[in-house]
């Protein structure tokens, strides 16, 4: 068992919470499902119960392109129809998913998942900031906190390896969207349907 | 050209759907039954054959990106040699093929392309061949899930094929009911509510060889004897040209997004359902027709276009055939030049047609 299970096993907590919970835009959920499997699948990888290291690199991939963007277009456009309904949520899903794919993989960018993962947490930094959103805020820099320490490979030795930054702070600051959505005057549970 | 020539399975496969269409017409002759239409029969064979060129080439792209991902992410070992891998591999992709061909419907970038193969006015087995050009380029990426369970990328394609050509014989109005087969597999007569634009029929059995699908989904309709069912689209084609019927509803749409108010409602022109509208106001194309009130337009094909649509569907089988046979030795930029130069052929013919129909409707 290594840190990196646990602090998955942290992440795949929150996210299913996430998933779980009524009052949040669709889109959020569904990003936050995407994020939950892949937490899951690192438990299993980290863990040796049951690793599937190349199925939890796909939902990595998947996640990056796919997962941030979800959850910037339900904080930022909160009432649109990706944000809220599932057909264009899944449509947001399934083409940013494909995009990051054929950049990935055809093409070898190996960090577009990352740079989309950044830039969209960066559209809900400057939409909170400019609202004065603070629990937005603050999520949201703990998210490109999470990214920046994980993508320089910080470490604390014998205790945090970059993936625990990543996983750690991807947690905390889910919760804390989490938690502003909740409070949103936006949210109510028919829009989640 | 002729040297380098290899048999592809496509190009045995393409004489005996045609030796069955020439079957079934016969069968509709002996049994006193007019399933076919001449004018539009060919343009379904021609859009078929120019689906053929445009795909060989353009599923390269997607038969590609799952060799990648399936290499690259792959999670379990398949034995090709193993019964289960292939029956799970079929269920497995009618399934995903279930949800590509409702998104065909209910995505209008998607219908754009989709339409071209509902566009006929008839339902017989030509119908079948009638199929999209510009498909290709978002399909692939519903299969994806095969690829991450590590399906190798032959069993993939030969599971498409079967789905495919499954779908082949379903499209016909010569065989009934088929008793307790009509509970779990795709048959022609509920392939015919799919194809009818009957109000009970929009949006209706999705299914490629299991119609379980649709009915775990909610999408399944059974025929109604009482309400024949009127084939084709509500805003007719009105062209016999392969590229204008592939290319007719990009430009409805892009008017659609050009005229739109804001972006917003632009990019819900090309996302939401092609019956979308930013007001509530009723589409006047979207009435539920009836046989009796339903004017074709293949009918009124003159004598030019039934002789140049023979001579058409003979030259560009006999390219297609000579194209698949020798497409591997080409390299890309060649495939694409013949496959462009197919494309303005069939534009050009398509073009004389209209003018000829144009001169046709003159004289009446």
């Amino acid at each position: 068992m290594t840190s990196l299970a646990i602090t998955d096993g942290l992440l795949c907590l929150v996210a299913a919470a996430a998933v779980v919970t009524n009052r949040l835009p669709l889109a959020f959920r569904m990003g936050s499902a995407l994020l939950a499997v892949t937490a899951g699948l690192g438990v299993l990888r980290f863990s040796d119960l049951l690793p599937l290291p190349t199925l939890h690199s796909f939902f990595s991939t998947f996640s990056a392109s796919s997962a941030f963007l979800l959850m910037a277009v339900s904080t930022v456009w909160n009432s649109s129809a990706g944000a809220t309904r599932a057909k264009y949520a899944s449509i947001l899903l399934i083409v940013s998913g494909a995009i990051g794919f054929v950049m990935v993989d055809l093409f070898e960018l190996t960090r577009f998942g990352q740079v989309v993962a950044v830039l969209c947490v960066l559209q809900i930094i400057i939409y909170s900031a400019r609202h004065r959103l603070l629990s937005a805020l603050v999520g949201a820099i703990a998210l490109e906190l999470g990214f920046i320490l994980f993508a320089t490979g910080q470490r604390v030795p014998n205790l945090l390896q970059p993936g625990d930054f990543l996983h750690l702070l991807t947690a905390a600051g889910l919760a804390l969207l989490v938690w502003y959505h909740r409070r949103s005057p936006h949210a109510s549970p028919q829009r989640s349907r | 050209m002729i040297d380098n020539f290899s048999l592809k399975p496509m190009i045995l496969v393409i004489p005996v759907l045609l030796a069955l269409v020439f079957i079934e017409l016969g069968f509709a002759y002996l049994k006193g039954r007019k399933v076919y239409n001449f004018q539009d029969s060919i343009t379904s064979i021609n859009i078929g054959l120019l689906s053929q060129f445009v795909n060989s080439t353009g599923a390269v792209f997607g038969a590609v990106m799952y060799a990648l991902i399936e290499a690259r992410y792959g999670t379990f070992e398949w034995s090709t040699a193993s019964p289960f891998t292939w029956v799970f591999a079929l269920l497995l992709y009618d399934f995903l093929y279930y949800w590509v061909h409702r998104t065909g419907h209910m995505v209008n970038i998607f219908w754009a392309a989709h339409i071209t193969h509902h566009s006929s006015e008839e339902f017989n087995l030509s119908t079948a061949m009638r199929q999209a050009s510009t498909g290709f380029y978002f399909k692939w990426v519903f299969y994806l899930p095969l690829a991450v369970l590590g399906i190798p990328v032959q069993v993939y394609v030969i599971v498409g094929l079967i789905d495919l050509l499954y779908q082949f014989w379903v499209h016909t109005r010569l065989i009934g009911r088929l008793g307790f087969l009509e509970w779990f597999l795709v048959t022609p007569s509920n392939h015919r509510v799919h194809h009818g634009q009957n109000d009970y029929c929009i949006d209706r059995n999705f299914g490629g060889i299991f119609c379980l699908w649709d009915r775990l989904f909610g999408t399944y309709a059974d025929e109604r004897e009482e309400e024949p069912i009127v084939y084709g689209i509500r805003k007719p084609l009105e062209s016999w040209s392969p590229v204008w019927s592939n290319l007719h509803y990009y430009k409805t749409l892009w008017l659609k997004v050009k005229h739109a108010r804001s972006w917003r409602e632009g990019l819900m022109f090309v996302v939401a359902e092609p019956d979308w509208s930013p007001t509530d106001q009723e589409n006047p194309s979207t009435e539920s027709p009836t046989v009796d009130s339903y004017q074709k337009h293949s009918s009124l094909a003159p004598a030019s276009i039934r002789l140049s649509g023979i001579a058409t569907t003979l030259v560009s089988l006999t390219l297609l055939i000579l194209y698949l046979g020798t497409r591997d030795q080409m390299p890309l930029a060649a495939q694409l030049m013949f496959v462009a130069i197919v494309i303005g052929l069939f534009a050009g013919i398509g073009k004389f047609w209209s003018l000829e129909k144009f001169q046709a409707a003159q004289h009446d």
